[in-house]
């Protein structure tokens, strides 16, 4: 769907933000940019909508240049969502998602059901939030908003620049949890940049890891849990998420019975069945083990190694 | 009754009679103060309108020309309409060229920092909607600075209308003749008949441009 060829950017000062960037945003799926702050990001993003040039390279949406192409056409068929919102504070919610359908000139009963549409598809009733202004709302809304208007003109791509990290962390689940479901039931072409990777293993379908204006690792959020390419990589994800991610789940040893082998190596401690997630947690992190002997009425199952266990739990998620 | 009350009520008399007794001439220059004032502020916004938005576009302009909307306001009033005789000759347009002069700087410098200081990233998000720049001046920028526009505005007003009563000088009226007419007589009494209605023109101008400086802020932003 959009596919970044050998991309480089350098801005007046000399800065070079991005270095032959080779990527493509599969159509339907959501795709994390995410890497440290000043790597590039942002950048990458704003070449998608021309908001910024290429020194070099180019970015083709659907096999054609956009480099060509009409500014104000493109535009308008990629919706795009910042950290700031970017909400105009002088117009009511129902006038901040109808800019471009009334530049476009669309009958004022189809604006209305479309703006009311919108809004209902964001979780905010139309009857309190339409004729409210911005400032009127809380951080969470507004955002809902900046997403509404994204969407209105229905366009295939949607852009997201940290949408969700100025937001408190109530707010931030909720929108990435309907982010999740609206693009289940829209399949728009995401790209969305962050710097959070729980956030990207939770939403998205790719990940492009990136590094100081280069691609890292690109994969499925399992692929790079599971094969953590590099060295910077590992410690992107850090053992700790990969922690937060194993006690997330609900499962006892007994529930991974698929993935038991019949040999141990390494350090090995015996578990009963019903062993939860936290404490098998403990054992693999904190105390070092490499897998479990897994009793059940006091026979020995199988064993469950650490690494098995991280790949059961990778797949376990993209289902 | 103490004298001191005595007098002042026999002042008031007079200056009531004096009122009455000019009231053609007062009329006559209030209207022609009012008209110069009017006609300048509004020369003076068509020209520092575009001129504040164009120098908040080329940012390079900006200092430029706004020192030389300073400098000229820095120029006392009374050389100022003295350089502009030998110039232009005597007469309304000369008084309306040094008005309107008087009322460029305020206006640029508030239509120009109006302009600049709208958030970045409303641009950012007017820009990627695919507003075109001109859409974006109309839609965006120009009704998020017209608050800071119109208090330029009310400034460069109430500079004009005092300012307004130097005209006399170059034989264009307004409430300076009456002014200037009292002070040749050492008639007190219709120096104040003078003065008075400039600031009560004052007055009225900043009272009715706060009802719009009012009207034209976007109720969005009055919430805060
Ligand atoms: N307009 C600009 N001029 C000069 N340097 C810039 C500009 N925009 C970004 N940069 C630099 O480019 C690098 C990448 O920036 P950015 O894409 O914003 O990073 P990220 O979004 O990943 O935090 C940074 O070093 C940043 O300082
Ligand atoms: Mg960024």
């Amino acid at each position: 769907m959009i596919e970044i060829k050998q991309l480089s950017k350098s801005f007046n000062d000399g800065t070079e933000a991005l270095k032959h960037i080779d990527v493509h945003f599969n159509e339907g799926e959501l795709t994390c940019i995410i890497g440290p702050s000043g790597c590039g990001k942002t950048t990458l993003l704003k070449h998608i909508n021309r908001l910024i040039a290429p020194t070099n390279g180019d970015i083709e949406i659907s096999g054609s240049s956009i480099l060509n192409q009409d500014i104000v056409e493109l535009r308008r068929s990629i919706g795009y969502v910042i950290q700031q919102i970017g909400l105009f504070p002088h117009m009511t919610i129902a006038e901040n998602i109808s800019v471009v359908p009334r530049l476009l000139n669309w009958s004022k009963q189809k604006i209305n059901d479309r703006v009311d549409e919108m809004l209902e598809m964001v979780n905010l009733e139309p009857e309190v939030f339409r004729n409210r202004y911005p400032l009127e709302l809380s951080g969470g809304q507004q955002q809902r908003v900046g997403v509404a208007r994204a969407l209105v003109g229905d366009p295939d791509i949607i852009l997201m620049d940290e949408p969700f990290s100025a937001l408190d962390p109530i707010s931030r689940e909720q929108l990435q949890d309907q982010l999740k479901s609206l693009h289940k039931q829209l399949k728009k072409t995401i790209v969305f940049v962050t710097h959070d990777m729980d956030e990207a293993l939770k939403i998205a379908d790719r990940i492009v890891i990136l590094r100081q204006g280069e691609v890292e690792q690109i994969g499925r959020p399992d692929e790079i849990l599971q094969n953590p390419e590099t060295d910077f990589v590992k410690s992107f994800i850090g053992e700790e998420r990969m922690t937060r991610f194993m006690r997330q789940s609900h499962k006892t040893a007994k529930y991974f019975e698929d993935w038991f082998v019949m040999e141990s190596h390494g350090q090995v401690k015996e578990v009963n069945a019903d062993t939860g997630m936290d404490e098998l947690t403990t054992l693999f992190v904190d105390q070092g083990y490499d897998s479990v002997e897994v009793i059940e009425n006091d026979r020995s199952i199988g064993y469950l190694t650490k690494n098995t266990l991280l790949k059961a739990l990778a797949t376990e998620r993209s289902e | 009754m103490p004298s001191f009350v005595n007098g002042f009520y026999k002042w008031g008399q007079e200056f009531i009679a004096t009122v009455i007794d000019r009231r053609e001439l007062i009329q006559t220059a209030f209207i022609e103060h009012l008209w110069l004032s009017f006609i300048a502020i509004f020369i003076a916004c068509l020209i520092s309108l575009p001129l504040g938005i164009w120098i908040a576009r080329a940012k390079r302009m900006a200092e430029p020309m706004i020192g030389v909307t300073a400098v000229m306001q820095t120029i006392p009033s009374l050389a100022l309409f003295g350089f502009l005789v030998p110039l232009i000759g005597i007469g309304t347009n000369t008084a309306l060229i040094a008005l309107t002069i008087y009322a460029l700087l305020p206006i640029v410098r508030n239509t120009y920092t109006g302009i600049s200081r709208v958030n970045p990233a409303m641009i950012e998000a007017a820009s990627a909607m695919g507003m075109t720049s001109k859409q974006r001046l109309l839609r965006v920028e120009f009704p998020l600075a017209l608050p800071f526009i119109m208090a330029g505005i009310r400034t460069a007003t109430v500079l004009t209308v005092g300012v307004a009563t130097l005209a006399t000088f170059v034989g264009a009226g307004g409430l300076g003749d009456v002014i200037y007419r009292g002070l040749q007589a050492y008639n007190q009494h219709l120096i104040l008949a003078g003065a008075i209605p400039v600031a009560i023109l004052a007055i009225m101008f900043d009272f009715v441009l706060k009802y719009f400086e009012k009207k034209t802020t976007p109720k969005g932003i009055q919430i805060k």
